[in-house]
């Protein structure tokens, strides 16, 4: 009687594991995103080189093991003043030669979550190299803390590399430009799929970072870059908080009701965050993703007057609030000064 | 006259030759010295990298 409880047992047992195997969601392009366990194996090897894409000065103070620095963080190095990509592509050829980088090398990109907020730099890197026509681009998953998690320790020692020659072949289907959006939101373009990642607040107008708030008529879906991170308690406050992992199943769950084979255009504020929604939809296999670099900051302020859609309208920077703002603060700085005069000339006295 | 204008033509010329030698322009304080006369030093990219990794990733961005 206990051995045939025990066989039905085992067989039940085996019949769940398969259902939760076959449930599991998997990526699509998993070899984009590697753990620090993966990333171990590579540290050494001259066809990898790992690319910090902090600050320097954290990178000065603790990095990965033969990781190389760009000088800047990534967003920085990698972009013009105006936060958009160099026109001029010879520069990123020039860039990429120097510290190390030709057609051939495999890049590890990585930034940090929760300290310096860098997992987007790492993000732009790796949208910037697939842009420039680079095919072996990856991502290290949960960034510098997945490493130091691991228990893998941290060098203060820059690493120099050889100069390389690297040669772009632009992939032009990456990049989304204004005029491709305005032709969506007006709809003379039809069939693509435009997803906004800023927050709830900046996509409905109530969080206003341009002339304008709102969002671009046509986008199918908002999802928030943060929200598509893992949930884990933080130790510090004890509350459950995004810690810079991606996994399969909650980031598929968020792209489910979108049509893989068709284009698909992220945005945000500054084509920062969007990018992170562009490694998404790579690692979900989407056939022809692509990042709107000018994103609202260019849209949202264009006096060309292109449409914007809002819950309750078009909505509008209220210049007039922040200069009654401006002006309260102005009174308030005075007042101070008046008052540290006091107590400095009562010291003297 | 004559000798105030031999003194004018001498002392630029030593002072043209030192120059050129040395390569500092006249007038140009040397970096080192530069903060004493309210002057800031060149900033750091980061402190503690050293000098030559400093040199190193200020290069990265200078056209060629």
């Amino acid at each position: 009687m206990y051995k045939r409880y025990s066989i039905l047992l085992l067989i039940v047992a085996f019949l769940l594991s398969l259902t939760g195997y076959s449930q599991a969601a998997q990526w699509a392009n998993p070899e984009l995103l590697l753990s620090a366990k993966e990333l171990k194996k590579h540290i050494g090897d001259p066809q990898w080189v790992i690319l910090d894409c902090r600050d320097l000065k954290y990178y000065a103070k603790g990095h990965i093991p033969g990781a190389i620095s760009l000088g800047k963080r990534c967003k920085k190095a990698l972009r013009d003043s105006t936060s958009r990509v160099f026109k001029d592509i010879s520069k990123y050829e020039r860039l990429l030669g120097k510290v190390g980088i030709d057609n051939n090398t495999h890049v590890v990109v990585y930034g940090e979550h929760i300290k310096t907020d860098t997992i987007k730099d790492a993000a732009v890197a790796f949208w910037i190299l697939e842009y420039l026509g680079h095919d072996k681009v990856h991502m290290l998953n949960g960034g510098i803390d997945a490493w130091v998690n691991a228990g893998y320790s941290l060098t203060p020692e820059p690493t120099i590399l050889p100069q390389k020659r690297f040669k772009a072949r632009v992939v032009k289907s990456r990049y989304a430009s204004t005029e491709e959006i305005v032709e969506i939101a007006t709809g003379k373009k039809k069939g693509v799929q435009l997803i906004d990642a800023r927050t709830p607040k900046e996509h409905k107008g109530a969080d206003i970072r341009a002339i304008k708030g709102g969002h671009i008529p046509n986008t199918t879906i908002n999802i928030s870059h943060k929200d598509t991170f893992d949930r884990s308690k933080d130790p510090e406050t004890g509350k459950m908080r995004d810690n810079g992992f991606l996994s399969p199943d909650r980031v598929a769950e968020f792209y489910k009701t979108l049509d893989k084979n068709k284009r698909t255009i992220a945005y945000c504020q500054t084509g920062t965050r969007s990018t992170l929604t562009y490694l998404e939809l790579r690692l979900l296999g989407f056939k022809d993703p692509a990042n709107y670099d000018d994103s609202w900051r260019v849209y949202g302020s264009s006096f060309e007057n292109y449409p914007v859609a809002a819950p309750n309208g078009p909505q509008y920077y209220n210049f007039a609030k922040v200069n009654k703002t401006l002006k309260k603060l102005k009174k308030k700085i005075k007042e101070l000064e008046k008052k540290i005069e006091e107590l400095t000339s009562k010291e003297k006295e | 006259m004559i000798l105030i204008i031999i003194c004018v033509i001498l002392s630029f010329l030593v002072g043209f030759n030192i120059s050129k030698r040395s390569g500092i322009q006249p007038g140009y304080f040397e970096k080192a010295e530069a903060p004493a006369y309210g002057v800031g030093g060149e900033e750091k990219l980061a402190p503690g990298l050293g000098e030559e990794y400093e040199r190193y990733f200020k290069e990265l961005y200078k056209e060629e």
